[in-house]
């Protein structure tokens, strides 16, 4: 592995990504835009809002990066790049923390624009420090970004691709916790929700939204970044030099 | 490597594993026999010397320099089984031997530097003279050509009992071949006759079932060739959405090359005006230019280049051709990939696929000289008809 190689992934996917300017801008301002509707939606209950809304700062992140990062990944298999750069003096973790890294600073300024919006301007209200939400959507952003990478692997074609996110991650957020407390949810839902590693993010995010700064927290984080290491190393032997 | 004694003890033999990528012309059955006893005494005597610890650096050269021997009596026999069988042939042309026609100054490099270094730059003061008009047929032009031979078959690529099977299918039963070092050498065979996948074993990146792959001394796809090995796949594989010079500058930085190299290689496609043109707005041909160029970039010593001329004007494709002429000047192995026969004509070396076997090998004046025609595609017609 290679500083060199690294950056210079990480700079490559950055430019990919800038010259998909609709892209960029969709993956910027929808969430900023989501929130606002949010808002709206949840007119005159301003504690419904200050519940939700913590927390989807958090995971505007997990989702667009987990379905940007499957579909680039996807592209780098089947235009044969992939192919090639497994053929050069290039580290699969070059190309795992290239991606990380260019994702993760996207993230960044996804969750600072969206967490601006939604406390500058619609009075959302948290009792923890809110810097620690955006800590927390970006690493959640490159959860996503690594369980996008290690599902790309079994799509074939992008129609593929974008169905993971409904197959995927919806169901890790309807038992996340966000509708419904996870305590309130059936046994065997709740015995899934433990393995799911939205769970955590969900709960680092209201924890951290709540002001509970404890020790519970620091396991979620651990947690996150468990899940995160699992996912890059299951990425990573996906990433085959040799193909049949 | 199969052992040189038993080549020796069955000279004539229908089993001997002698060098399956050449066709055979005429062989005269065992009315000549090749003396056992020496090299099979000499050959024990270094394999127990090849135990000792201490001595087993020597004796693995003087093994290896008896494979070459091996090596160099098996083309022999070839060649006076060519003279005896079919004596009208030889004095067509000097040229048995594909060493000593037309592009390489270079030839004689490779051997004249040592097997230790990198075959580049001292080569054309060490050059003879170009033999392309040599025609006498003596004795000595023989041994002079197969001398070279020998000299030159320190192969770039060894491929031994190579068995592929891509998606089920049984593509390459069984190949053998050797690339010279220093030439181009042209793999043809219609489309579907295994040869991109006999390229990506080559390149390392395919999951071979049985056989070996030796790449410039190492196993294909070991970490130290991934500096020195350029491939080009047949699909352009580039960034669709990043700039000509975008893509190179990439790759170049993940390659460790310079600038300098970024510049060389889009001028030599021939892609200065589009240097910042966003690449998936180019037409096919410059897309796999820009494939090519990519190839280019990290200044390879074996270029793999699978159908690189596809698509391209004339004009291109012969500007295409002298490049890698001159790439091959520097010591550059070369292994272009076409199903289209004129471009036969502009290697050094051709292998014929077909079906996943090697129908023949050889240059192209060799190929024409075994098949008595002119014209190269109607040699391959043959050949394979004959196969």
């Amino acid at each position: 592995m290679s500083p060199r190689i690294t950056l210079a992934t990480a700079a490559r996917v950055l430019r990919q990504l800038r010259r998909d300017r609709r892209t960029l801008a969709l993956v910027l301002f929808v969430p900023a835009l989501l929130i606002t509707l949010f808002k709206y939606v949840f007119e005159g209950q301003e504690a419904a809002f200050d519940r939700v809304g913590p927390p989807m700062v958090g995971i505007f992140p997990f989702v667009t990066m987990f379905l940007v990062t499957s579909i680039a990944m996807l592209r780098e298999r089947t235009t044969g790049t992939l192919e090639r750069l497994m053929s050069m003096p290039l580290a699969k973790l070059d190309l795992l923390l290239g991606y990380g890294l260019a994702f993760a600073s996207v993230a960044t300024a996804q969750a600072s624009l969206t967490a601006g919006v939604a406390f500058g301007f619609l009075d959302l209200n948290a009792a923890g420090p809110v810097w620690l939400i955006v800590v927390f959507a970006v690493g959640n952003a490159v959860l996503g970004m690594a369980l996008g990478l290690l599902l790309s692997a079994f799509a074939r074609t992008e129609f593929q691709a974008v169905q993971f996110m409904p197959a995927f991650v919806l169901p890790q957020i309807l038992l996340a916790g966000l509708l419904v407390p996870r305590e309130r949810m059936a046994r065997v839902l709740e015995l899934a929700s433990d393995v799911l590693p939205m769970t955590y993010a969900y709960d680092a995010l209201a924890k951290t939204a709540a002001d509970d700064l404890d020790g519970r927290l620091a396991l979620d984080a651990a947690l996150i970044g468990g899940f995160i290491v699992l996912a890059l190393v299951l990425g990573a032997t996906t990433l085959r030099r040799r193909t049949a | 490597m199969e052992p040189l004694g038993q080549r020796l003890e069955d000279p004539a033999g229908q089993d001997v594993p002698e060098d399956p990528g050449r066709i055979r012309v005429g062989r005269r059955g065992s009315d000549h026999p090749r003396p056992a006893g020496a090299g099979v005494r000499i050959r024990e005597y270094l394999e127990r010397k090849a135990r000792d610890p201490l001595s087993h650096v020597l004796t693995g050269t003087a093994l290896e320099a008896l494979d070459e021997i091996a090596d160099l009596e098996r083309q022999l026999d070839r060649l006076e089984e060519q003279a005896l069988f079919r004596p009208e042939e030889v004095g067509d042309e000097g040229g048995i031997d594909p060493g000593l026609r037309g592009h390489g100054t270079d030839r004689r490099t490779v051997v004249a530097e040592g097997r230790e270094l990198p075959p580049c730059g001292l080569g054309d003061s060490l050059a003879g003279p170009a033999r392309t008009g040599a025609s006498t047929p003596s004795l000595d032009s023989h041994t002079f050509s197969i001398f070279q031979r020998m000299m030159n078959s320190e192969a770039s690529v060894r491929i031994r009992d190579l068995r592929v099977r891509r998606g089920g299918r049984l593509v390459l039963p069984e190949i053998s071949l050797d690339l010279r070092r220093g030439v181009v050498t042209g793999l043809l065979g219609p489309s579907g006759s295994g040869k991109t996948t006999l390229i990506r074993s080559i390149v390392g990146v395919q999951i071979v079932e049985s056989g070996e792959v030796t790449v410039l001394g190492k196993p294909a796809g070991s970490p130290e060739l991934r500096h020195v090995v350029g491939y080009m796949t047949q699909a352009p594989s580039v960034y669709g959405d990043l700039t000509v010079r975008e893509n190179l500058q990439y790759f170049a930085r993940v390659l460790g090359a310079g600038t300098k190299r970024i510049r060389d290689a889009i001028e030599t496609v021939a892609l200065g005006d589009h240097a910042d043109q966003v690449v998936a707005t180019l037409s096919g041909g410059e897309l796999s230019r820009v494939s090519l160029a990519t190839a280019l970039v990290g200044q390879p010593q074996l270029l793999v280049l699978d159908e690189p001329t596809v698509g391209l004007d004339p004009v291109l494709r012969r500007d295409l051709w002298n490049t890698f002429h001159e790439l091959t000047a520097t010591g550059t192995t070369l292994l272009v990939s076409s199903h289209v026969m004129d471009e036969a004509e502009r290697c050094d070396d051709l292998v014929l696929l077909r079906d996943g076997r090697i129908v023949a090998t050889g240059s192209p004046d060799e190929l024409r000289h075994r098949t008595r025609v002119d014209d190269l595609e109607d040699a391959f017609l043959a050949l394979a008809e004959a196969s």
